[in-house]
This record gives C-alpha cells, structure tokens and sequence, in this order.
C-alpha cells in the first residue's frame, strides 16, 4: 500500500530498530536470569518471541516507510515510550505469564509496524500499553535474581 | 616524476637564464602538486579490496544471527523457532547500494591521481547502477542524498573523461565537487558506523552487529547457566569467547572504514581550501594533505587486520 505510507528519517528508522533491539535484550536477560525457574515450554516461547523482536529490529534497520499516521512524529514517540515501559516492567516482573504477554505484545506491535497497514500500529501500542498496565496492576513485580552466567 | 627526473638532472654547474630558473621552478612545483593528489588517489585505490568485505557483511551479519537460535529438546514443534533476521535481500541490495557508491568515490579520486600523475592515460569509468528494486522499497533521505552525490560524482568522472581535463583544471574540479564528496563519503561513513556510539542517529551495519552480539549472549549464556560445572561448559566458554572476538573485530573494522572515510572528505577538503582562484597553493598542499594520508594509511591497515 505505497499510498499509505510516509518516510522515515534515518533517525527515526533507528530509534525503532533500537527499541526493538533493545525489548529482545531485555527478554534475553530475563530468560537468563530466570533460568531455573522457566520451564522449557516457557524459555522456547521467549525464545521465539525475543527472535521475533530482534527480527523486526533488522526489519527497521533497512526500513524507509511507515505506515501513514495523522502525526508520525508522536505515534513514534509513543512507541518509543512503550517499548521502554516494557523493558522496565520485563526487568522487574516476577511473574512468567505476565512477562510472557509483556513480550508477546511487543512482538504484535512490531508486526503491525512492519505490516504498513495504518490502523493496525494503533492497536499494536494499545495492545502493548495495556499488557505493561496489566502487570503493574496486578502489583506482582518484584527486583529478580542477578544472571547467574556473564559474558565473556 | 619522468619530467621532474629531467629537470634535477641539470647540471649544477651551468650557467642558467632568469627564465630556465622560472621554468624550472613552475615545473618542480607543479611535480609537488601532482605527487600529492596522485599519492592521496593510490591510497585511496589501497582500500578497494578491503571496502566491498564489509558492504557484504550486512547481509552476512543477517545470516549469522539466523545461526544463533537453539531448537528445543525433544521431538521438533509443529512450528520452528522463527529466524532472526527475515530481512536478507532488503539488507544485500543496502550492501550493494554502499559498494555502488563507495566505488564512484573511489573511481573519482583515481580519475584525479591519473590525471594528476605525469603519465596520465585514460581511465576507465565503471559506474555501476544503484539497486532499483531497494529504491522503490524506499530509501531513506540521508540515503537518497548519498544516490544524488553519487550521481553528481559519477557525472563528474564522465566530465573529465568526455572534456579532457587537464592538470591545471583538478583546482576547479576539486572545487567544484567537494559538496558531493563530503555527502558521499560522511554518509558511507555514518551507514557503517555511525558517530555517537551510545545514541547512534542513523541505522548502521553496528544496529546490526549489535543485534548479532544480543543473540550470541543469549545463546550461549543461557545453556552455561543450565549447566555451568560441567566439561562441555569450559569448550562452550571458549567458543563464545571466539565468538565475540570476531563480533568486536568486525566492529573495529566498522570503525577503520569510518575513519577511512572521514580522511578521504577531509583530504577534499584541504585540497579545495589550499586551491586558490584555481590553482593550488602547493607548499601549503603538501604541508596539510600528509596528516590526512598518514590517517588513511592507518585506517586501511586496521580496515585489512580485523575485516573477516
């Protein structure tokens, strides 16, 4: 949909990649410092979805379009608020399921953002905006364990 | 260097006109002038085979990420892990977009080393195309700008092919090109490695690294921390560490192709600034371009130690 799409500044396209880049890392660290208390379901499900957020990181590395919004400029802030929400709350939630919507909610934000599809951006962010409400709501965050492998 | 071999050769002893010495003294600094720009072009030239590794490597970059995804244990899912970098071919066609361009620049400052040079033949222009397929996909601005630069200096090397410029016109050229070239070879510079490391304003092959070095971390350091006693723990140890030796070369060499490239707009630069209603100012020439050369001499030899 070429007519339904606006471009990116190289900075924009940057702050996305970024912010995905940076949601993957954090699902990453969570992996690692939850490591004997995920199960192997639950460590393949983060698995796949911190593969999918580093793949749309690529995605908007070499990205030049975005879907058309009314104001692109504060849809990309808002993004980027979320998605640094959502680093906050992976880091400090204690409790899988809720992480594991954290993380999926992303995801579905990236989708829709790669989708160029207008709409769809929208009810990416909320859906995202409304995981990180639920698991702050619920008041089940607590500080986790430190990794328990470093890098080299 | 044949016509200034000459010229030395005089014997000191004779009896030499007002107008020889003049002769003489406009001829040798004319040889300082074209020794300058002709070694400033060779260096230039050493760099081409190192250059087009890293264009290749986004794409290279990609494939790798795709390697760093564990299957889980038993039998396989309905549905694979996904891959972590889908974005192969737009990322080649960006890679062979930057050796498009990275090799007008180059072709560029070897027309002008040859033209400068005493034996100056011809040169060959091989301007390839810009991928046309990543261009209706989108570029970004600062990419687009880096096509039209590309453009102008492309259009460039043909003028001095076409009109047969000679040595006393490389002032105007150089003049008349160094908003393209500074375009050019900045914008090379910033797709490969941007300025500011922690808060980068432009997509790069690091933003790729960089997500290459999350997916190593996570692929062996999770397993480690499952199992971190045993044997096979010491060899994955090694392994990763190997790993991230080669990540951290590649990014020093993303670093050398940006030095590299700010030396090659900087060099323009002094050469434009030291060019004076069109003609150089030579002592001053020789004087300024040699920091600028010495840089780029560093930054091909890193370029050739840490490209893989």
């Amino acid at each position: 949909m070429p007519d339904q799409t606006q471009p990116l500044t190289a900075g924009q396209a940057q702050d996305l990649a970024q912010s995905f880049h940076d949601i993957a890392a954090a699902i990453g660290q969570y992996r690692l410092a939850q490591v004997a208390v995920l199960t192997p379901t639950q460590q393949y499900q983060l698995q796949n979805l911190q593969l999918q957020c580093i793949q749309y990181s690529n995605a908007f590395i070499s990205a030049g379009l975005f879907a058309a919004q009314a104001n692109l400029a504060a849809t990309l802030a808002s993004i980027k608020q979320a998605t640094m929400q959502a680093n906050q709350a992976i880091a400090t939630i204690n409790n899988v399921d809720k992480a594991l919507q954290i993380a999926a909610a992303a995801a579905v934000l990236g989708a829709s953002i790669a989708s160029m599809n207008p709409s769809a951006v929208g009810s990416g962010l909320e859906g995202l905006v409304k995981a990180i409400a639920g698991s702050t709501a619920s008041g089940n965050t607590s500080s986790t364990g430190t990794p328990t492998a470093s890098a080299p | 260097m044949q016509r200034c071999r000459f010229f030395v050769r005089v014997p000191l002893g004779r009896q030499l006109g007002a107008n020889t010495i003049l002769l003489l003294t406009l001829l040798l600094a004319g040889c300082v002038e074209l020794d300058q720009v002709t070694a400033l072009a060779k260096v230039a030239d050493g760099a081409k085979t190192s250059l087009p590794v890293i264009a290749a490597d986004f794409k290279g970059s990609c494939d790798r990420q795709n390697l760093y995804v564990h299957l889980p244990p038993g039998p396989p899912p309905v549905l694979p892990p996904p891959k972590a970098c889908v974005s192969g071919d737009d990322l080649e066609k960006l890679g062979s977009n930057l050796v498009v361009e990275q090799n007008v620049l180059l072709d560029y400052f070897d027309a002008l080393g040859k033209l400068a040079s005493s034996t100056s033949a011809g040169f060959q222009k091989s301007v390839g195309g810009l991928s046309g397929s990543f261009k209706d996909a989108g570029l970004s601005a600062a990419q687009q700008t880096m096509a039209t630069s590309a453009g102008s200096l492309a259009s460039a090397i043909s003028d001095l092919a076409l009109q047969g410029y000679r040595k006393k016109k490389i002032a105007v050229i150089i003049g008349k090109t160094d908003k393209d070239v500074t375009i050019l070879a900045n914008g090379l510079a910033d797709q490969v490695a941007p300025a500011a490391a922690k808060a980068p304003s432009t997509t790069s092959y690091i933003s790729l690294l960089d997500n290459e070095s999350g997916l190593i971390d996570s692929y062996y350091s999770i397993p480690l921390a499952q199992d971190p006693n045993s044997l096979a723990a010491i060899i994955v140890n090694r392994q990763w560490q190997e790993d991230v030796n080669q990540l951290n070369a590649r990014k020093d060499a993303a670093q050398a192709y940006r030095k590299l490239m700010l030396s090659l707009a900087t060099a323009h630069a002094t050469m434009t600034r030291d060019a004076k209603g069109g003609h150089f100012d030579i002592k001053q020439l020789g004087k300024d371009l040699g920091p600028d050369v010495a840089q780029m001499e560093t930054a091909i030899a890193d370029l050739q130690k840490d490209v893989r």
